[in-house]
Parts: C-alpha cells; sequence; structure tokens
C-alpha cells in the first residue's frame, strides 16, 4: 500500500460511533469490528476522503507520536481493514 | 404512569434520575451488573446508558460498554432496512413519513442507537399505499401477518428473517396511530406538511416534525398504557430529546394543536410523566394552558391505564352501531396469525383465541 493511498467504505459496510470507539458491521458477511480510539479517528479521516499519509499529517497533530511508528500503525491497520473488506481502494 | 413507591418503581426512578442527568450513577444503588443491564434491556435504554457508561464503575462499565456494541449493531441493522424500505418506496413512489424511533433516532438523538428500537414504523397516505408497498416487501423476502382487523389496528405487519437470530418487522401504517380512538385526530398531508428531513437516511428520508413527533409519542403511549406498556422509559425519553429542542414556539404550537383535536390530557398525562421520571424543564404556562383544555374534553386522561374504560371510549368514538359491532367482532376474533404474533407462540387458532378470550375476561373484571 502506497502512502498516497486513497481508500473508501463500501455501501455494505456500516459504522457507529459509541463512547471512545467505534463500531463497524459487514452486512454482507454479518461480521462486526471494533476498533479503539486512535482507530476510530483514522476511520473518520478515511471516510473523509484523505490519503493515508494525509491521515497520518492530521494524527502527528493530535498525538504525541513518533512519525514511523505512525505510519507504520495506520498502515497496519488500514490493511487489516482492507483484508477484511471493510474498506477498498479508491478508484 | 407510576406507583408512588415500590422498590421497581424506586429503581426505575432513580435510572431516571441518572439518564436525565440530574442524579449521578451513586443513585442507582450497589446492584449486579446483571442486574443492571436486565433493567436496562427492560426499559429499552441499553444504548442511552452506555453512552452514558463512562460515568460507572468499572465493573458495571465493562458490560456495559459490550451492551451498548450490541445496541449499536441492532440499531444499524435496522438503519440498513430502513434504507431498504426508503428505496422500495421511492421506486413505488409513494409519499411516507418514517415514525417514533424510526426517525427520532436519526434527527432527535445525538448518536441513532441512543434510541433502542424493535422494528421500523412508517406512514402511508392510505391503506392502498400501505398495500402496494407490503406487496412490494413480499417480493423482497418479507411475510405479512394480518392485524386484528382494520378497525383494530391501521397497519400491516411485515417480517423477514435477516440473520439465524434477528428478525425484523416493517410496521406499515396508513393512520398515525392504531386506535380509533385517536387515528383520526391528524391527516397525512398536515403531517408531511410540517414534516422534516432526516439527511442521515438519504435525500428522501422524512419523519414528523417536532411538534407533531411529540403529539404522537404522547398517543402512542395513551393507546398503550391500558395494556401495561407505553411507560418504558425509552419512549418516555422521547419527550425529554424532543422537549430539549422545543422553542416558545413550538410550546405554543403544541398547545394549541393538542386542545385544538382534543388531546390535551393525553399529552399532559404524558409530558408530566417524563417530568416526573427524568426531571425535565418544562414551561409551566404550557402545563397550565393544557390543564385548562384537558378539563374541557370527553376523555378523562387519568383513567388511561384503565382498559375497559379505555375500550369503552374507543368504541363510542367510532360512528355508528354498524361500525361499533364491526369493531367488537374484530376486537374478540382476530386473525390466526394476529394471535400467534401477539402471544409470541404457535397454537390452534382455537386454543389462542380461547386464551385471548379468558385475557380479556379478566381484564373486564379487573
Amino acid at each position: 500500500m502506497q502512502p498516497d493511498t486513497r481508500l473508501e467504505i463500501p455501501a455494505h459496510v456500516m459504522a457507529r460511533e459509541l463512547s471512545g470507539e467505534t463500531v463497524l458491521l459487514d452486512l454482507v458477511k454479518g461480521s462486526y469490528f471494533s476498533l479503539n480510539g486512535v482507530g476510530s479517528r483514522v476511520w473518520t479521516l478515511i471516510g473523509q476522503g484523505m490519503a493515508l499519509n494525509e491521515v497520518c499529517q492530521t494524527l502527528l497533530t493530535e498525538y504525541e507520536v513518533p512519525a514511523a511508528q505512525l505510519e507504520q500503525d495506520v498502515t497496519a491497520l488500514a490493511q487489516t481493514l482492507l483484508d477484511k473488506q471493510l474498506v477498498q481502494v479508491a478508484a | 404512569m407510576l406507583p408512588d413507591s415500590t422498590p421497581a418503581a424506586d429503581a426505575r426512578r432513580a435510572l431516571g434520575r441518572w439518564l436525565g442527568g440530574i442524579e449521578g450513577p451513586e443513585c442507582l444503588g450497589a446492584g449486579s451488573p446483571q442486574a443492571l443491564l436486565a433493567h436496562l434491556q427492560t426499559e429499552g435504554v441499553v444504548g442511552l446508558a452506555a453512552s452514558k457508561s463512562s460515568e460507572l464503575p468499572e465493573d458495571l462499565r465493562g458490560p456495559l460498554r459490550q451492551a451498548g456494541r450490541d445496541a449499536a449493531l441492532t440499531s444499524m441493522l435496522l438503519e440498513a432496512e430502513t434504507r431498504r424500505v426508503l428505496s422500495t418506496l421511492r421506486g413505488l413512489g409513494e409519499p411516507a413519513l418514517l415514525l417514533k424511533g424510526s426517525a427520532l433516532a436519526f434527527w432527535a438523538y445525538p448518536q441513532p442507537q441512543q434510541r433502542q428500537c424493535s422494528d421500523v414504523d412508517v406512514l402511508l397516505p392510505s391503506r392502498a399505499s400501505a398495500e402496494r408497498l407490503s406487496h412490494a416487501l413480499a417480493g423482497q423476502g418479507y411475510s405479512r401477518a394480518d392485524t386484528s382487523g382494520e378497525l383494530v389496528a391501521y397497519e400491516l405487519m411485515c417480517s423477514r428473517q435477516v440473520t439465524a437470530d434477528w428478525k425484523v418487522e416493517i410496521d406499515v401504517h396508513w393512520r398515525l396511530v392504531n386506535s380509533a380512538l385517536f387515528g383520526s385526530r391528524f391527516t397525512f398531508e398536515e403531517l408531511m406538511e410540517a414534516s422534516v428531513a432526516i439527511p442521515f437516511l438519504g435525500p428522501d428520508a422524512r419523519g414528523l416534525g417536532p411538534v407533531h413527533a411529540l403529539l404522537h409519542a404522547a398517543l402512542h403511549r395513551a393507546s398503550n398504557l391500558a395494556t401495561g406498556m407505553g411507560d418504558g422509559l425509552k419512549w418516555l425519553y422521547d419527550f425529554v430529546v424532543l422537549a430539549d429542542r422545543f422553542t416558545e414556539a413550538d410550546w405554543r404550537h403544541t398547545v394549541q394543536l393538542a386542545a385544538e383535536r382534543q388531546i390535551a390530557g393525553p399529552s399532559l398525562s404524558a409530558l408530566r410523566s417524563a417530568q416526573h421520571v427524568f426531571g425535565i424543564a418544562l414551561p409551566p404556562w404550557a402545563l397550565t394552558a393544557l390543564e385548562d383544555a384537558a378539563r374541557r374534553e370527553p376523555l378523562d386522561a387519568a383513567r388511561l391505564e384503565d382498559w375497559r374504560y379505555m375500550e369503552l371510549q374507543t368504541a363510542r368514538s367510532l360512528p355508528g352501531l354498524p361500525a361499533k359491532l364491526t369493531w367488537l367482532w374484530q376486537r374478540l376474533f382476530p386473525s390466526h396469525d394476529y394471535l400467534i404474533y401477539l402471544y409470541g407462540k404457535q397454537g390452534s387458532y382455537a386454543g389462542l383465541l380461547w386464551e385471548r378470550l379468558q385475557r380479556a375476561s379478566r381484564k373486564w373484571r379487573r
């Protein structure tokens, strides 16, 4: 996955924000997934149409964390979401 | 309406005061997480309580958060079904209004899962429109259960097994309230004219405007109190979120409409109940005006819980002897489908009917 990759949320995936987390539901598979606080923020930014590098830049202004570590974590989360078909690469 | 003081009523009031924000979680007392969750489930306020879970001690927070996730999942499944119904309506070219939690969850509550719903309620302009939607839903795997009769419930119930353990029901109404006593107080056209858009559900989604939504909540409660339902916290909390948004003009319009349609008594009763449980602030002048109007109404709102009284009032509200007799027949001899739905169990028509007659007889003697 490239830093400028943009992901989008497919129509069959729904999300709800709870206090401090986001619950995702895949209507096709009937499976669900929960994201913690930072994961929720990543989800929101992806939903706003940001590329992964833009997501990282935004998060760097919000959290005190080394850039390399953040990029690694965001990419790993994005890959997990992609593997679970909760997001897809935007055309 | 609540009895003044029983352990159950006290626990319910404590829960209301916490949810209403007038007291901290200490008012809930020391109970097990299971007991609290059971209470929240009974009252239909798991999602609402989960949004305040950070206020609770750790032993309660974890189980409540998990229950909150479950509530969110159910809410999403219902949202998907609501979108499906809206899309079907779009295809049919039928105007429609979402009712109760199906609408309020998406525009009046901060998060949809805070308003627990068990079905999707949609109002159409006529019986013919409702039949068209029901027919279209049948083509999508929904099966229809006939209600007790069109003078008893102005709705068609369509259901579909979505997952192994989750069945969704779409209640297709053609009058605002199922009870003939209140069913004709508002026309579809006037409700549509004052309706609100629900952008969360798409460009076509509309729900009752705030004033009509509040009056509808009051009528729904009045129609259900005598059956032992109607005062659940999830329904009463609708008054909290609506009152919170009301301007003085909204209150004036509420009072005017309630007096004009002769529903000031049920409206006042509902607002007072919500005030009693959640401690919400209501404009005293509006309560006084509703009280004055209620005195001039034929329905005694102090007897909303009196099943026999409400049945008689419903019979009286029907025009002419043939309608009254038809209603009585439909009330006594509903369809087999409806009896299965009502009692939640399979059985022969004769067996279920016998159960119904026994229940009716007990209520009548009470």
